[in-house]
């Protein structure tokens, strides 16, 4: 196949720069910050002036924050001068680290130069007389911190070389178990620690898989060593435990290229607190944005916007946010139409992020019309809603949509992929088809989604006469079920809470269990027809045992209490009450982010189905307010779209001004996506002028319009339609690939398209009722929804001229040119 | 009519005098299809299309299905719906014949509107049936259109008859005002159809307004009313988008009344009482206080008189009816404006459920025993009853929901309540009952009589209140008022049903293959039916089944359902002689309760259809309002096996028999057969049967030396799954033949008059010829003719001017002699000269009367040429035409001959029933008490006789056993050695021994080829104290 390739280059320049390079010139960021007015020094647990280092390994990092007269806070930790008095008694290194050398007390000075000073003082105890080491206070959070126990290393099940831990060392009682007990005791020497195996392998003095982790005489080092000195105690049970960590500062206006020193704290169960600092784990959400070092240093870069910094020790977290402001005005911001605009915009007012411009009417018809219709508009929706000059016209078209079909199709498509409607046989049909339908009437009926959720959930009988139960074909077992439900209903992510706590969050088995006791008395019966199941409530204590701990667990909501139920209670209907309880934390905030995500590209909380403390949201009094509409309009899923897509915040412009190309995060323009899959084959035979069939269904059947995905297709394969194998919206691929370029340039089957006798190139050069210009801007609309631009125009006449008879061909090069545009394969 | 499941003799039609005309028949049918399993032909019917009329009207209709290319009758349950086959208009050479697979049917003013069963019948036997729907509406047939922009606008009032073409729908457009309101019904599964109708209703511009499937059954149900005026378009489609032939349906747009449910469902026979009907537009219906999907229904107060006992154990079929729902008795209500509905017999007084019961506190208090009738409605409904039971009461509690065709799932939990002297409450869980224990096992099998309802049978342990739960599992996910219930409350009541399948049986090679058919039987041949019996509360009692209203020339020896036994195989045979008929007949089950003998007939059933592959697709099945049978005539069956000589076997557990098989071969079949038996438990383990093609006879040796085997009766047969070279049809060649035969003779007839004309038209052309011919010479005469009259017409002119001038001469000089003698030879000259004219013309007036005679002779000639030409064509035309006739007919039978050659076809011998009733040993024992008391001290014998049967001659070993407490006895114990039946024991009693009348058990134990069997008999041993001294002094 040939093609007028130097058409495609002169049409090139037509797609807005979507990304376009960083040249942008240097922002103010925070700005000045004034004069220093006064230092803080910060240890986290300083009492009456002054904190505790007990024991030999006790340590204190310190914080010391500048105040401004511009009001500008600023982490000065590394730029001042520590001194002790008296000496001898314990250190602090130039980035405020405190450590003990013996028994006494002191007065730490903290002095800026030139500038204001500050003290605090500190009590060295117990170096006379070594406290005993608690093993899983102590010496598990080692293995931690230097990734011992990673999932990687010996945290993974089966351990690695012969030797296991239990995963970050959530089980400090099997860990106990592996080091002391197995292995006939080889690995531990207490007459002469330093022969132990655990420190010979840790300081790679043996031969170490993992390398060298710990280096001798560090305090990790001394602490094992003292460990095995005092014959592996593993502590008392009455050893005081963790009961959260902290970590300080909580949040912090940072400019770009700044640090900021961070303090972790863990709280005890007898009240005490100890510095954790450097046996925390530390982890950025976006290391674009900001980096962290083991020690705690948080490091900006050079972008705006949000970022957290997640602190995990023994099974708790803790969260640093920093926001990092461009400093620009932003005083070109629209009129708020919707709550979404009130928190936006606040949110670009204080990051100093101009946004763009209100995106033009033939760029919101498009795009407006494809996040909620899943299809291009047609020539005359284009044509009228461009004539249109009533003031409320994107609103109307809003509502417009809303109430299509196409509509309900679009989002029972994307609904049925992460139902997991899949089909893997013929026979499976009814039960896809009907589940399907069952999707799109909802959404037709704008069901209210606490219904919509609590159908699928309580679904029992079989798939031929209620279609939800179809969701527990595919999601068969009780662990399914509750991974399912938390990541779809509740946007979190707790499977790795079956086998161990959650590494980044607070749930733990027994939260797993608990959960999971709401579908232990889903019953299956045989179902009447092949393989179909039939799902009913098998009366009886509703309960599952925790693995680990051998315990029976009622019904528990996350986060909340224990539910007592009567054997004939069905417990997935409390389940479904927990879940639409409006002051329920997840249920709301999870669809609000979801769909957020569906029109905005990102969601608030990003990925939308992994919502955690430790993974914040960008704009999380956004996420609130949508959740608390949502709820107050009764989940009403319409209400909420409506609030999206006619706020201003979505009709921004998709092109970038001086200052927001880069930004990804805060919604200061709409950011392009591509078409997914179903829609843009749908779009190509809109410009085509053609239908590609579906072995199976009645012709005319729309990509988007089919019930399943069991219609094989080459072309939504390679575009990344969903197998709808899981309950993740990542599996639906947006990513471009090479075969995706050479189909929509080089394949028989677009070929075929625009060859079509019936095809929109066949039917353009047969009309010779109108001439080319006319029906050029019937193709600008039909793929861009808006007319040519003059030059457009003219390359296109002239490549027509160029053709001479062969006019057809012409329009054929026109339309694939056309199609291979990113202004075409992309909403924008 | 009452469609009750019956029959009669009458039933049968005598199709004998038929024969010849069956078999021109079958020579104009020339095309066979293929046979898709290579097995012998059975007629299976597909669809009737269309599969429905309005009642006083004529329909044309046409069959479909595997081996209908020679049917020849279209047969319907009600005697007021006749078909007659549809004809060619006869021609010279062919008289008038019916066209293949269509008929016209005539419906009688008079049939009840409702579903019937239609069956085709002809050369392969009888069909399995196919519902035919008599309606009240005008009917069209394929109006609606593929496409949405060209759907025509359909009548309000009317039923559309139509198909579904795989991956497309069919649509029409309705006009409506606003606030109209029709109803939407579309008929299709539970007329037979495949199609998985789903109904869409939408705005032109392609606005949902209503979507439906699965309403009545599987089918779709559309209950509208206009939100504006204007136009709307309604889609149906097969669900996921199949379609064919078989996805046929009854569209019904309408503004009549529907009935969605009654209630109660059921009520006691012979009583009358008040029902209400729940629907939409109900005459005179008022609002009722339930919805489904959205809509209010109505509801009107009927007054029913159900039919009196007798009726009790039947079921009357209109709808639908699934197999789970065949065993349950009932009758058709035909409501006032047509629907037909469904309505139980009860046993016991119906009780309705009252409002709010529903925790346990709040249980309805009900008198036992009852049917308490409910519904699950609203959404999650749970209801409660109680009921006193007294200590050793043993009721039934059977709960009936799923089985009256609803998709219910109910739980029954039974709970036994007490109280204390101070009135506080015990309860205690007496049971958590869900599925029957069957049920698993069974489902998705052949017409599945299982079902999902709970029965329990419950034990009243002590005085108390019993409480019982009910609520449907699948209720959490719906809020529909058909989810009805029954719940029986029985005393226990033994009794049973029976339930049978026609369905043709297959080869093993294709044992995942299910055909639709009716029990079709050739000549000489046998056909087996499956009965399958369902015992309730307990009932263990043996069945006796057999067949009435067999046709003549078929018979059965029946079968024993033993009492351990849940089915058996009722063979039916016919004699060689038995004349062709198709009719329907009844398998009925007698057995004794309570010295009562209780007589059932069996509900029937039939596959819908079948599956090629039944791990890949499940057969369909359904209950049918009879059962029918044909008899193929003109068609021996290839091999006829007789096994079990017409008699009931007897012998006991470990015994042995030898039963003779012999084996009749016909149409040249010469293969082995091996003979397995079927039907016996898996205890009885039997060695096949082989017969080799050369030998007529064998033995069946039947073992019953498994320990496990139970006594009782067993019936099973011989099942030998082979193939023969034979015909598919043995008439179809002889039929077409001789049709070319008489093709053939007509060909010569034709050709010979052809001959005939040919020569004649030859003769006519000579004879043309000829005459033309013949103009020549005189055209010649008559040109002569006319020269010489016109010369001697010359010459007399000439003659006149020179007799002329011989006058003027002569005038002049009178006396001139010379003159006058020239005057004289010129007047002779002239009279000469008129003399010749005259003869001339008269010559040339003869010549050209002659012309013209010629003339016509050679116009008539040739006028004869083109009547005998024309003849002679005609002919050759004809012959042509009969000739064209003769070679289709040579290709027709070359084609016939093909698909009729023999070849190897897989069929299945089944041997008539073996019966045995297997006692619990050969032993039987008896023994003669003492004559005198034996006193103390003394000695008795008490002799023994032992019976040998079923050919038992081991040793026995016999003892003699008296009550515990009873001392002081010597018995010497002994063995009978073999085949030795007397002998006895010694009894000798001490001088301390019990005094007294004792009961001794005596017990035989052997083994019969190595199965523990024994006997035992009682008798009386009196022991009087030992005479004292003085008594015997004084003797």
């Amino acid at each position: 196949m040939q093609r007028a390739f130097s058409l495609v280059i002169s049409l090139a320049f037509l797609c807005p720069a979507a990304l376009p390079a960083d040249d942008s010139p240097a922002p103010p960021g925070l700005g000045a910050p004034g004069k220093l007015v006064s230092i803080s020094v910060d240890s986290g647990r300083t009492v009456d002036g002054k904190f505790i280092l007990a024991g030999r390994d006790a340590h204190q990092q310190l914080v010391v924050t500048g105040k401004y007269d511009s009001g500008q806070v600023r982490d000065l930790t590394r730029d001042v001068i520590y001194t002790v008095q008296p000496e001898g008694i314990a250190t602090v290194d130039a980035s405020g680290y405190v450590s003990p050398i013996k028994e006494g007390e002191l007065t730490l000075h903290v002095q800026v130069p030139d500038g204001p000073d500050a003290t605090v003082g500190v009590a060295v105890t117990n170096i006379a007389v070594d406290l005993p080491v608690n093993f899983p206070n102590q010496i598990v959070p080692v293995f931690t911190k230097y990734g011992c126990n990673s999932g990687g290393c010996h945290g993974k099940s089966g351990g690695q070389n012969g030797f296991r831990l239990s995963l970050l060392g959530f089980v400090p009682e099997e860990d106990y178990e592996y080091l002391v007990k197995e292995g006939r005791g080889r690995r531990l020497f207490p007459s002469a620690p330093e022969r132990s195996l655990l420190l010979a392998k840790a300081t790679a003095q043996s031969p170490h898989g993992g390398g060298h982790r710990i280096a001798v005489d560090s305090p990790a080092y001394r602490l094992m060593h003292r460990w095995i000195e005092q014959g592996m105690p593993y502590g008392s049970p009455d050893d005081p435990t963790v009961t959260h960590i902290e970590v300080l500062p909580k949040e912090r206006l940072m400019g770009r290229d700044h640090s900021q020193q961070l303090i972790s704290i863990a709280h005890y169960t007898d009240g005490t607190t100890k510095d954790i600092t450097r046996m925390t784990q530390f982890d950025s959400n976006d290391s674009e944005m900001a980096e962290v070092s083991a020690s705690g240093l948080v490091t900006t870069a050079k972008l705006t916007g949000s970022v957290a910094v997640m602190a995990r020790y023994q099974g708790h977290v803790g969260v640093f946010r920093a926001t990092v402001p461009l400093g620009i005005p932003a005083d070109n911001l629209p009129q708020a139409t919707t709550l979404v605009d009130d928190h936006v915009f606040a949110k670009l007012k204080d990051l100093g992020l101009p946004a763009s411009e209100i995106a033009s009417d033939q760029a919101f018809l498009r795009r407006v019309t494809v996040d909620i219709a899943g299809r291009l508009p047609s020539v005359q929706e284009s044509e009228s809603f461009l004539a249109g000059n009533s003031p409320n016209k994107r609103a109307e078209l809003v509502d417009r949509l809303l109430d299509s079909t196409d509509h309900a199709e679009y989002f029972a498509n994307k609904w049925s992929a992460i139902l997991r409607n899949k089909r893997r046989a013929e026979y499976e049909k009814t039960a896809t088809f009907g589940f399907y339908h069952w999707i799109r009437g909802s959404i037709l009926d704008n069901k209210p989604y606490d219904q919509f959720v609590r159908e699928i959930l309580t679904a029992s009988g079989d798939p031929q006469t209620n279609a939800p139960v179809a969701w527990y074909r595919e999601v068969k077992d009780a662990s399914a079920q509750v991974e399912d439900t938390a990541q779809l209903f509740l946007g979190l992510r707790i499977q790795c809470a079956r086998c161990h706590h959650h590494p980044f969050e607070v749930w733990s088995q027994q939260d797993y269990y608990g959960f999971q006791a709401f579908f232990s008395r889903v019953g299956r019966k045989k179902g009447l027809l092949q393989n179909e199941v039939r799902v009913f409530h098998n009366p009886g204590v509703a309960q599952s045992q925790n693995p680990k701990t051998k315990q029976m667990v009622k019904p528990t909501g996350l986060g909340s209490e224990a539910l007592e139920l009567s054997q004939y209670d069905d417990p997935r209907h409390q389940l479904a009450d927990w879940m639409a309880d409006p002051e329920n934390p997840f249920f709301a905030r999870a669809l609000v982010n979801r769909y957020w995500k569906h029109f905005f590209g990102r969601g608030l909380v990003d990925p939308e189905d992994d919502m955690r403390v430790t993974n914040p949201a960008t704009n999380p009094e956004l996420l609130d307010a949508l959740a608390q509409d949502f709820v107050a309009h009764k989940f009403d899923m319409k209400h909420l779209i409506r609030t999206i897509c006619n706020s201003q915040t979505y009709q921004l412009a998709a092109e970038p001004n001086d200052w927001n190309r880069n930004d990804k995060q805060n919604f200061s323009r709409y950011y392009p996506k591509r078409l997914n899959a179903e829609v843009l084959l749908d779009a190509i035979n809109q410009v085509t002028g053609t239908s590609t069939g579906f072995s199976g269904a009645p012709a005319g059947t729309r990509a988007v319009q089919l019930p399943d995905n069991g219609f094989s297709s080459y072309f939504l394969t390679v575009f990344g339609r969903p197998e709808a194998s899981s309950a993740c919206e990542c599996e639906r691929s947006s990513e471009a690939n090479l075969a995706q370029s050479l189909h929509l340039l080089n394949s028989s089957e677009i070929q075929g398209k625009l060859t079509s006798g019936s095809g929109s190139a066949a039917r353009l050069a047969n009309d010779k009722d109108r001439d080319h210009a006319a029906k050029i801007r019937e193709l600008y609309l039909l793929a861009f929804s808006r007319p040519p631009l003059e030059d457009e125009t003219s390359i296109a006449l002239a490549h027509i001229e160029k053709c001479g008879d062969d006019v057809k061909r012409a329009y054929e090069d026109i339309v694939w040119a056309l199609i291979n545009t990113k202004e075409f394969l992309f909403n924008h | 009519m009452a469609p009750h499941i019956s029959a009669s003799s009458d039933s049968w039609l005598r199709l004998t005098c038929r024969m010849t005309r069956i078999a021109s028949v079958l020579a104009l049918l020339g095309l066979v299809p293929a046979i898709a399993w290579g097995q012998l032909p059975t007629a299976q019917l597909s669809s009737v299309f269309p599969p429905g009329g309005k009642v006083g009207s004529t329909v044309d209709v046409t069959i479909a299905g595997a081996d209908t290319d020679a049917v020849d009758q279209l047969i319907f349950s009600h005697p007021g719906i006749v078909a007659t086959a549809k004809m060619t208009a006869a021609t010279e050479f062919q008289p008038a014949k019916p066209v293949e697979r269509q008929f016209t049917v005539n419906i009688a003013a008079d049939v009840p509107a409702g579903r019937y069963e239609a069956r085709v019948a002809g050369r392969f036997g009888v069909s399995n049936p196919r519902s035919f729907v008599v309606g009240t509406l005008d009917e069209v047939v394929n109006t609606a259109s593929n496409a949405a922009e060209s759907a025509p606008m359909a009548t309000i009032n009317q039923t559309i008859n139509g198909v579904v073409d795989a991956a497309k729908r069919d649509f029409v457009k309705l006009s409506l005002k606003k606030g109209q309101r029709v109803l939407i019904e579309c008929q299709a599964e539970r007329i037979d159809s495949r199609l998985n109708g789903t109904l869409a209703l939408t705005t032109v511009d392609g606005r949902s307004i209503a979507r439906s499937r699965d309403y009545v059954g599987d089918d779709p149900f559309l209950d509208v009313t206009a939100p504006a005026d204007g136009e709307y378009l309604l889609a149906l489609y097969d669900f996921v988008y199949k379609g064919g032939g078989d996805y046929f349906y009854r569209l019904s747009i309408h503004d009549g009344p529907f009935v969605d449910f009654v209630f109660p469902p059921s009520g006691q026979p012979g009583t009358t009482g008040e029902f209400t009907l729940y629907g939409r537009n109900l005459p005179g219906g008022e609002p009722a206080d339930v919805q489904v999907d959205g809509v209010t229904l109505e509801k009107k107060t009927v007054k029913i008189t159900l039919p009196k006992e007798g009726a009790a154990t039947e079921l009357e079929i209109s709808g639908r009816t699934e197999p789970q729902t065949a065993l349950l008795d009932g009758f058709q209500y035909q409501a006032e404006f047509g629907q037909r509905l469904p309505i139980y017999f009860a046993a016991d007084p119906v009780i309705r459920e009252a409002a709010g019961h529903e925790t346990a506190q709040e249980a309805q208090t009900v008198a036992v025993p009852c049917e308490f009738v409910g519904q699950f409605y609203p959404q999650r409904d749970t209801d409660w009853v109680q009921f006193e039971g007294k200590k050793g009461d043993v009721f039934y509690l059977d709960l009936v929901a799923h089985r009256l065709g609803r998709p219910i799932d109910a739980l029954l939990v039974v709970q036994r309540v007490t109280r204390n002297d101070q009135g506080e409450e015990t309860v205690a869980d007496v049971a958590n009952v869900d599925d029957p224990a069957d049920r698993n096992g069974r489902l998705g099998s052949d017409f599945d009589t299982s079902t999902d309802d709970p029965s329990y049978r419950l034990n009243c342990t002590a005085d108390a209140i019993y409480r019982v739960m009910l609520r449907d599992q699948f209720g959490g996910s719906r809020a529909d008022p058909r989810m009805i219930y029954r719940l029986v409350i029985r005393r226990e009541r033994p009794d049973y049903r029976l339930a049978v399948v026609s369905q043709p049986v297959t080869t093993p090679v294709n044992a995942n293959l299910v055909r639709v058919g009716g029990v079709t039987i050739r000549q000489g041949g046998t056909a087996a039916i499956q009965v399958t019996v369902q015992r309730r509360d307990g009932f263990a009692g043996e069945i006796s089944v057999t067949a009435e209203g067999l046709p003549e020339g078929v018979s059965t020896r029946g079968a024993l359902i033993g009492s351990t036994q849940q089915s058996a195989t009722l063979i039916l045979e016919a004699a060689e002689d038995a004349a062709r008929s198709v009719g329907t007949f009844q398998v009925v089950g007698t057995s004794a309760i309570d010295d009562r003998e209780v007589r059932r007939v069996a509900r029937s059933g039939s596959v819908v259809w079948g599956t090629a592959n039944r791990t890949q697709d499940t057969p369909d099945f359904r209950v049918t309002q009879d059962l029918a049978l044909a008899v193929l005539g003109g068609e021996v069956a290839p091999a006829f096996a007789e096994a079990g000589e017409a008699k009931i076997w007897e012998t006991s557990r470990g015994g042995k028999l030898q039963i003779p098989v012999t084996v009749k071969r016909r149409r040249d079949f010469k293969g082995d057969l091996t003979l397995a038996a079927n039907g016996l438990p898996g205890d009885i383990k039997v060695a096949n049967v082989v017969i080799k093609g050369d030998k007529g006879e064998g033995t069946l040796a039947l073992d019953i030396t498994n320990k496990a085997t139970k006594p009782g009766v067993y019936t099973f047969f011989l099942r030998a799954d082979t193939k023969s070279k034979l015909v598919r049809d043995d008439l179809a060649v002889p039929a077409v033949e001789a049709e070319q035969k008489r093709l053939d003779a007509k060909v010569k007839e034709v050709d010979a008059a052809v001959k005939t004309l040919e020569q004649k038209k030859n003769e006519a052309i000579a004879a043309a010829k000829a005459a033309t011919a013949a103009i020549k010479p005189a055209m010649a005469a008559a040109q002569k003719a006319a020269a010489e009259a016109t010369r001697t017409a010359t010459t007399v002119e000439q003659a006149g001017a020179a007799l002329v001038a011989a006058q003027t001469a002569a005038s002049k000089d009178e006396a001139n002699q010379e003159l006058a003698t020239k005057l004289n030879e010129a007047q002779q000259a002239k009279k000469a000269a008129d003399e010749a004219h005259a003869k001339a013309t008269a010559a040339q007036t003869a010549a050209d009367a002659e012309l013209a005679k010629q003339q016509d002779a050679a116009k008539a000639a040739e006028a004869a040429q083109k009547a005998a030409e024309k003849g002679a064509a005609d002919a050759a035309a004809k012959l042509k035409q009969v000739q064209a006739l003769k070679a289709a007919a040579d290709k027709q039978l070359a084609a016939v001959k093909k698909s009729n050659a023999a070849k190897d076809l897989a069929f299945v011998a089944i041997s008539t029933p073996v019966r045995v009733r297997v006692a619990n040993s050969p032993l039987e024992l008896s023994a003669t008490a003492p004559a005198e008391a034996v006193p103390q001290g003394g000695t008795t014998m008490i002799p023994v006789e032992l019976k040998r049967l079923y050919g038992f001659a081991d040793k026995v070993d016999l003892v003699l056993e008296v009550a515990k407490g009873v001392t002081g006895l010597g018995i010497t114990n002994f063995s009978l050695d073999k085949e030795s039946q007397t002998g006895q024991f010694q009894i000798t009693a001490s001088d301390s021994a019990t005094v007294g009348e004792h009961t001794a058990t005596i017990k035989a134990k052997a083994k019969f080829n190595g199965v523990d069997v024994d006997a035992s008999t009682t008798v009386v041993l009196k022991v009087v104290p030992q005479k004292t001294a003085e008594e015997k002094s004084a003797e």
